[in-house]
């Protein structure tokens, strides 16, 4: 499993779009840290380190989700194209092995690519005089990369199984709802109704993102934690990974 | 089995027994404190002069975004109240005052709910949400527990004034002639809102009675007042009966709601954040948020030129009515 891991770990450091996106991530942070930006909020402009630093640690959660979408996707099914799968079955291999293989590889791979974003948040942190608080960042890291391992390996199970566009849209509409987690609890309360309900429900299904990179923040500015949700997150990391045991490939 | 697989089952199990440990069931901490803060006000409040009003003689739901948690006042004057859980009454993020079963009740978002309105995003913690037809509107930049505390009064003040006048507001609603195809809002922007004329007037008696409220000299405080009152009496005449039953009910009804939340709020953050927060530079914008900084203005300034004027209020004797007293005598 180790070699079946660090393979595809290479395989993803060779493939050009992680680059492309923590490029992008880079820049948006870096543009968000810059005094000529000014930032808006129902009209209020967000000023002050607390508050900029609370928008980037949002950006790198939202960044992070997306990254690990588009670095899963692919993983698996591209083994099957290639038919790299049978080089794995000849040498008795089992597909839990193989997959969980691939999926830490992913898991790994949205991880460091988090890292090298929350990196650029330390250094943003360190320029502005806080150097107290880059101990509390390495647990906080912690915790955004328990939502990108989630959203990861989620991804990564359901390629087992799914067509790649069904997988994407899959794992975009979960990031998505993690991330506006709590947005989508008040717009779900002002509205209602059947759409109401029916938010409830996917709310209900898909982890609290938001809520778990609320808590890295917290971590970092010395509030309270609330644990809950980091079990919550771990919890549901747990169940998508009892995928990788019931999802399995005819073609092997 | 091998070791990896009880490992991997145990994880499975701490983590679930994690979740279910570190849940918040039942009411929060933090939503009751809120409630006993309210509570522990009740003499003070009382003092007020608003008669037999107490926020003990109503219960308040708390709506966590499932369900309802109502805390029910205890008949024993030191027993701490009971909390139970209900069904949501309005699955809806509102502060109101709600007839359940015949019995006024207060209902709000519980302080989670409201956490996570200003967490949205995850960015600065100010919000102003626009106003909702029937619904009291949380329009501060930053709403604290206090800001909460203050809430649930105003929402019992509703309580009260709906059990104590019920058919006098009947009748005001009946006059505003409300249509399913447009809202309060919706006719006060269009015929007081787009109306140069009346926003010009609404400006000018808005300016008049903070001024009137800062001004020292009682006599000097008298030619404001008589000014106001010329000016809200040619904005009555100039609009229709409905659009003048829905500013009765929003300056009288909810300015002095909005009175009271700020008597509370007065009282727990002190005066300068009191004045900070509501008695801030006026601007005007369009719906009904305007009206309530003008009640509660006129109920100030009779704090202070017609003592005891609380106990003569009432929905079919109104704030005006009050203040003309004052430049009469």
């Amino acid at each position: 499993m180790r070699v079946i891991l660090i393979s595809a770990l290479r395989e993803r450091i060779r493939r050009k779009e992680l680059y492309i996106v923590v490029a992008i991530g880079i820049f948006l942070i870096l543009l968000c840290s810059s005094d000529g930006t000014s930032i808006t909020m129902n009209g209020e402009p967000v000023t002050g380190f607390n508050n900029m630093f609370m928008v980037m640690h949002v950006l790198v959660n939202a960044i992070g989700c997306i990254l690990a979408v588009m670095l899963s996707v692919k993983t698996i099914p591209n083994e099957y194209e290639r038919k790299n799968s049978h080089l794995v079955w000849v040498r008795r291999i089992s597909q839990t092995a193989y997959h969980g293989g691939l999926a830490a590889a992913n898991v790994l791979a949205s991880v460091i690519s988090v890292g090298v974003l929350y990196m650029i948040l330390a250094i943003y942190v360190m320029a502005n005089g806080y150097t107290e608080r880059l101990f509390a960042m390495l647990p906080a890291f912690c915790l955004i990369a328990v939502n990108v391992s989630m959203v990861s390996l989620l991804v990564s199970v359901l390629s087992i199984r799914l067509p790649g566009m069904a997988v994407g849209a899959l794992g975009i509409l979960f990031a998505g709802l993690g991330i506006f987690h709590g947005l989508l609890e008040i717009f779900k309360s002002m509205a209602g109704g059947i759409g109401g309900k029916c938010m409830s429900v996917l709310l209900r299904l898909v982890p609290d993102l938001h809520g778990i990179q609320k808590q890295a923040y917290n971590l970092v500015i010395g509030k309270q934690v609330e644990l809950h949700l980091l079990f919550i997150g771990l919890l549901a990391i747990w169940i998508f990974s009892l995928g990788l045991f019931v999802f399995r490939r005819k073609e092997a | 089995m091998k070791l990896w697989k009880i490992g991997y089952a145990v994880m499975g199990i701490v983590f679930a027994a994690g979740s279910m440990i570190t849940g918040e069931y039942g009411l929060s901490e933090v939503d009751r404190e809120i409630y006993d803060t309210a509570v522990s006000l009740d003499s003070d409040m009382q003092n007020i002069g608003f008669e037999d009003f107490s926020v003990k003689d109503y219960k308040v739901r708390f709506y966590d975004g499932k369900h309802d948690y109502v805390v029910v006042p205890s008949d024993e004057p030191e027993a701490p109240a009971n909390v139970v859980k209900e069904q949501a009454v309005l699955d809806v993020f509102a502060g109101t005052t709600i007839d359940v079963d015949g019995e006024y009740q207060v209902l709000l978002p519980s302080y989670g709910q409201f956490s996570n309105l200003f967490d949205v995003l995850g960015t600065a913690e100010t919000v102003t949400q626009g106003m909702t037809e029937g619904t009291m509107a949380f329009t501060e930049d930053s709403y604290s527990r206090n800001s909460q505390v203050a809430t649930i009064w105003h929402e019992a003040f509703h309580a009260w004034q709906y059990t104590k006048w019920q058919k006098e507001i009947d009748a005001v609603t009946k006059r505003m002639n409300l249509s399913a195809e447009e809202s309060r809002e919706d006719i006060i922007v269009k015929e007081v809102d787009s109306d140069q004329e009346m926003v010009t007037a609404f400006e000018q008696e808005m300016k008049l009675i903070t001024e009137a409220y800062e001004e020292t000299a009682t006599e000097r405080k008298k030619e404001k007042i008589s000014q106001v009152l010329e000016i809200a009496e040619q904005r009555e005449k100039y609009l229709s009966d409905s659009v003048n039953a829905m500013e009765y009910f929003l300056e009288d009804l909810e300015g002095s709601a909005m009175y009271v939340e700020s008597m509370v709020y007065r009282k727990l953050e002190g005066e300068a954040t009191w004045k900070e927060y509501y008695l801030g530079e006026f601007s005007y914008e369009n719906g009904s948020g305007k009206y309530y900084h003008l009640g509660m203005l006129k109920s100030l300034l009779l704090d202070e030129m017609l003592p005891g004027w609380q106990s003569r209020f009432s929905a079919s004797y109104g704030l005006n009515k009050l203040l003309y007293e004052c430049v009469q005598e």
